[in-house]
């Protein structure tokens, strides 16, 4: 396979440095993996999404159910539903979650958002 | 190679490439590698042809209006650095390596090394706008990515190089 | 050398942090909300046994207890039509719970506000305010005197009322939960269902061992205005803000005031109560919202009660039974210990 696509022995000198890089910049991370803010987005049983947050980064995931849709919105280290056509509009109004620990739920669509990482606060919160 | 016929080839590529970037967008890559700014890099195999058929500075130009058209598209200001810094930073790579292209390196082993070079360069403009170096977390796994996605992006390229040869231009 | 002793540094680190510890959760949905439910042993076996348990149970009570089930046994005794109807030991028990706390808190508390929530529309697509003439004759059904208990599991409903144990199903839940944590030896468990928080054992997770629960801003869900640590001990909130609909500028919730027919206009945004009984904790959270602050608390005082009061004018009281439990944190969303 590899031989058809004519590689070339420099071609496994760019393989090694880039894989080199990979690890070189892994590494830091790999001694402190378990502490990073992370976006969990699951519907039913099935991870729709997970991904680890960092200042900038921007991104919108719509979900769409059997009856009900939802758009939620990833901004920067915070994460919240900014649309959902749900009559209770419940995971709307739970607002803009920021800390490990913290989750949002669209009952009608089996939407659960939630953040993970280290310096969880709370253990649960009553509402 | 005729101006005319040069800027023509400059214009239709960047086309091509555009068409290929806006392309990439639906597949949706991010769904399966669960990370920002991945993706397919089709518009490299532009990068790399123009860097082959005319020269650095064409190629710099087709990379330029092609990353500006399509954060106008796509309505991404953050977005627009990060890929103009990645798609510079591939060019350059992949013009350091092409002399030895079919003697050290293959157009696919080429290409990876872009593909790399892109996300080093999308990250390294992220640190800059960004001022957080939480970013580098993501270069790993999108290094990786790099590997097998700048392999078949290669083969592309060389198939289409291949095929070119056959046609006078 | 440098790679062997990387490897004892990460083996002592693996030992520090796991400690031999085995965790297992759940998250489903149950009695009409989001539950979750998390397991800490000394065994994987234990921990992922005891959550499924967990969940079987769960779903089981959902079953019997909804009223939105047509197969559930409260669906049947609604159905009746005024007749005596057998159900289980379980649900009998229940019943007979909510009865007694409909009696304790003067119907503050009320498991048969069910047609008024129906009438109301609270939970579908079209909520509304009704006529006054539709709230008198729903009012003409609801009333805890008309569930009378028989002996053997028998129960009927009189003039027309409807049962709903809605307002104690998720605490009924989380005692059975409580139950069978008590059953199983050297387990922690954190159980969320909806609005009711069970920190049973240690929690490996925090230096003092306690639970630190957190209460929802009525303004920002996502957000706390106080906090509370227990250990073997509920903790349950009832707000304004989980159903409701706007009508002409008003707000109207789902929480009924029996004698008015309307949503309980107290001058409350939520209540909290920290109970080692969770289904009494359930009950009292909807009896103390509508009792409104001064009758709550004083219900509280003379009951013992641990209760945090949130009002509308971001004030926050809690009962002396609280004691050193709680903690404010409102201050950032311009809350007021009131207390």
């Amino acid at each position: 396979m590899l031989r058809k696509f004519g590689l070339r022995p420099g071609d496994w000198a760019i393989f090694a440095c880039v894989l080199a890089l990979a690890a070189a910049a892994g590494l830091p991370f790999l001694f402190a993996p378990a502490g990073a803010l992370t976006c969990e987005i699951m519907q039913d049983d099935t991870l729709v999404r997970r991904v680890v947050l960092a200042e900038g980064y921007h991104d919108t995931i719509t979900i769409k159910g059997e009856t009900v849709t939802n758009v939620i919105e990833i901004d920067g280290k915070t994460v919240h539903f900014a649309q959902s056509d749900c009559p209770d509009q419940v995971c709307v109004r739970t607002g803009t979650l920021t800390r490990a620990g913290q989750l949002a739920v669209c009952l009608p669509n089996r939407v659960v958002v939630r953040l993970i990482g280290a310096g969880q606060e709370f253990d649960a919160v009553a509402s | 190679m005729k101006l005319s016929k040069r800027i023509a080839l400059c214009g239709l590529l960047t086309a091509t490439a555009l068409v290929l970037s806006l392309v990439e967008k639906m597949f949706p890559l991010q769904a399966v590698v669960p990370i920002p700014g991945v993706k397919l890099g089709l518009a490299n195999v532009v990068t790399l042809f123009a860097l082959h058929e005319l020269g650095i500075r064409e190629t710099a130009a087709i990379v330029f209006v092609r990353v500006t058209l399509a954060s106008v598209f796509m309505g991404s200001v953050t977005g627009f650095l990060f890929s103009l810094f990645g798609g510079i930073l591939a060019l350059f790579v992949m013009r350091l390596l092409l002399p030895r292209e079919g003697s050290w390196f293959s157009t696919p082993g080429i290409s990876v090394a872009g593909a790399a070079a892109h996300n080093v360069g999308q990250i390294g403009a992220a640190i800059l706008v960004l001022g957080t170096t939480d970013v580098i977390g993501y270069l790993p796994l999108l290094l990786l990515a790099a590997v097998p996605l700048g392999l078949a992006t290669g083969a592309v390229c060389a198939a289409v190089l291949g095929h070119l040869k056959k046609l006078p231009i | 050398m440098k790679t062997r002793w990387l490897a004892g540094l990460a083996a002592a680190a693996a030992l520090l942090a796991g400690c031999g510890r085995a965790e297992s959760s759940s998250d489903f949905y149950a009695m009409d909300t989001f539950m979750s439910v998390t397991v800490y042993g000394s065994k994987q076996e234990t921990a992922q046994a005891l959550t499924t348990s967990i969940e079987q149970e769960i779903n089981a009570l959902d079953r019997a207890l909804s009223r939105h089930r047509t197969e559930s046994e409260i669906s049947a005794l609604n159905a009746a039509e005024g007749m005596v109807v057998t159900v289980s030991d379980e649900t009998y028990a229940a019943i007979e719970r909510a009865v007694q706390f409909a009696e304790w808190t003067d119907g503050a508390y009320d498991p048969t506000t069910a047609p008024l929530s129906d009438l109301w529309g609270i939970g579908t697509e079209a909520p509304a305010v009704p006529a006054q003439a539709d709230i008198d004759d729903a009012l003409t059904r609801v009333g805890w005197q008309n569930i009378e208990l028989f002996p053997d599991n028998r129960v009927c409903l009189h003039n027309g009322a409807q049962l709903d144990l809605g307002g104690i199903g998720k605490g009924w839940a989380t005692d059975k939960v409580h139950a069978l944590c008590a059953d199983t030896l050297g387990v922690s468990v954190l159980a969320r269902l909806g609005g009711n928080i069970l920190g049973y054992g240690e929690n490996p997770n925090s230096k003092e061992g306690t639970w630190n629960i957190g209460v929802a801003d009525p303004d920002d869900q996502a957000n706390v205005v106080a906090a509370v640590a227990v250990r073997d001990e509920s903790v349950v909130t009832s707000g304004d803000y989980e159903r409701f609909f706007e009508q002409d500028g008003r707000r109207y919730h789902h929480i009924f005031d029996p004698e008015t027919g309307y949503p309980a206009d107290s001058g409350l945004r939520s209540v909290t109560v920290v109970s080692a009984d969770s289904t009494e904790a359930d009950a009292l959270t909807t009896a103390l919202f509508v009792m409104g602050l001064d009758k709550g608390m004083a219900f509280a005082r003379e009951h013992e009660l641990k209760a945090i009061f949130v009002t509308s004018d971001k004030q926050i009281y809690t009962s002396p039974a609280m004691g050193a439990q709680y903690t404010f944190r409102g201050e950032t969303a311009g809350y007021t210990d009131a207390s």
